[in-house]
C-alpha cells in the first residue's frame, strides 16, 4: 500500500497538550509526518515558558534582546503586539505578567504544520492541536470537513458543527483547565461565558479572536459581531448559546 | 454545496461564506467554501471529523472527544 493512497494519523504530545494530524488521500510518506512533528518540538523548544533556555525564557530574563532573537520569535512577538492593539489589549503576551506568547504561537504552529503538510503534497488535511483546528481542503475532493464545538458542561459532546472547506475553528473556555484565561485587564480569571469558538480562515487567527473573545466575558457579543471574515460561537455562564448572526446558528 | 441533516436534531440551518480576509492570511480565501453552523442535540446526531474546544493537557485528551475520533482512524 502507498504512502499516498489511505488516510494517516498522528498523535503528537507537545507544548503540554496533544496535536492530531488527520491527513486524507492523496497522502505523505511517515518521514512527513515525523518531520511534521519535529517541526512541533523544535517550535516548542524556541518558545516555551517552561524551558529556561528557550529563546522566550531567555527574552523575558533581560538574557536576550530582541534584535538577536530568531526571525521567527521576532515575527511573533510582532504578531502578539498588533493583536493587542487589535483586541484592545484583551489578547497579550503579558496576560499573565510576564512575556508568554503561547496564546499565538500554537495556532501558529499549528499552520506551519499545515504548511509542510501542503508542501510535501497533502491537499485534504486538519491539524488539530489542543481543540484548535486548521481544515484545508475536504475529508475527499467536494466533501466538506465536519468539526463539532465541544459542550463545555458535557465531556464528550458536541453543541454545534462547523462544517466546509478550507478553514479553522479554535475554542477558548474553562472546559479542562478551569478559568485558565486571564483578563489582561484586571488579571483576574475571565467568567461570564464557558466557551468562545471562532471559526474563519486562518487557525491561528481564530485563536487570537477567541482567547480575546473569552477574556471579554460577556462583552464579547457587541465585538464579536464587528470581526472581518470571522464568525463566533458562544456558550454563557448559565449554559445559554449565541453567535454572530452570519454564523447561521439557530434557535427554534 | 449539499447538505443533509439527519433527524429531528437541527434547529435550524443557514450557510456562511467567507469573503473577508485577513490581510497576511497564507490561504487563499477565494477557494474557502461555506462554512456552515449546525446546532444540535446530541453529539450522537452528528458525524463529525474533530473537535474543537478548551485546551486540554495531555492527560484530558485521552477522555476528549476528538482522542475517540483519532483512535477510530487509527484503527
Amino acid at each position: 500500500m502507498t504512502a499516498g493512497s489511505t488516510t494517516t494519523r498522528r498523535i503528537v504530545h507537545c507544548m503540554g497538550t496533544v496535536f492530531s494530524f488527520d491527513v486524507r488521500p492523496p497522502g505523505v510518506s511517515e518521514r512527513v509526518l515525523d518531520g511534521a512533528a519535529a517541526l512541533l518540538h523544535d517550535i516548542d523548544a524556541r518558545f516555551s515558558t517552561y524551558r529556561d533556555d528557550s529563546e522566550i525564557s531567555r527574552i523575558a530574563r533581560g538574557q536576550l534582546s530582541l534584535d538577536a532573537c530568531s526571525p521567527d520569535v521576532r515575527f511573533v512577538l510582532d504578531e502578539c503586539a498588533r493583536y493587542r492593539e487589535l483586541t484592545d489589549g484583551y489578547f497579550s503576551a503579558y496576560a499573565a505578567g510576564s512575556l508568554d506568547p503561547s496564546g499565538y504561537v500554537k495556532g501558529w504552529a499549528i499552520e506551519q504544520v499545515s504548511e509542510l503538510l501542503r508542501a510535501s503534497g497533502s491537499s485534504h488535511h486538519s491539524v488539530n492541536g489542543g481543540g484548535d483546528v486548521q481544515c484545508v481542503g475536504g475529508t475527499a475532493p467536494g466533501e466538506p470537513w465536519r468539526i463539532g464545538i465541544a459542550n463545555p458542561r458535557v465531556t464528550g459532546e458536541v453543541l454545534a458543527v462547523v462544517s466546509g472547506t478550507d478553514f479553522a475553528v479554535a475554542t477558548s473556555g474553562v472546559e479542562h483547565r478551569g478559568a485558565h484565561v486571564v483578563d489582561p485587564h484586571t488579571g483576574r480569571p475571565s467568567r461570564g461565558l464557558l466557551s468562545l469558538s471562532v471559526a474563519g480562515p486562518r487557525v491561528t487567527v481564530a485563536d487570537v479572536y477567541a482567547t480575546a473573545g473569552f477574556a471579554m466575558g460577556a462583552g464579547a457579543a457587541a465585538w464579536a459581531g464587528q470581526l472581518a471574515g470571522y464568525q463566533v460561537f458562544a456558550v454563557s455562564a448559565d449554559g445559554e448559546t449565541w453567535a454572530t448572526p452570519q454564523a447561521g446558528v439557530g434557535r427554534a | 454545496m449539499q447538505v443533509v441533516v439527519s433527524g429531528s436534531t437541527i434547529k435550524n440551518v443557514s450557510f456562511l461564506q467567507l469573503t473577508a480576509v485577513d490581510p497576511r492570511s497564507q490561504f487563499i480565501n477565494s477557494q474557502a467554501g461555506p462554512i456552515l453552523l449546525q446546532e444540535t442535540l446530541s453529539a450522537q446526531s452528528s458525524q463529525i471529523d474533530g473537535v474543537s474546544g478548551a485546551t486540554y493537557t495531555s492527560e484530558g485528551y485521552v477522555q476528549s472527544l476528538q482522542s475517540a475520533l483519532d483512535q477510530a482512524g487509527i484503527r
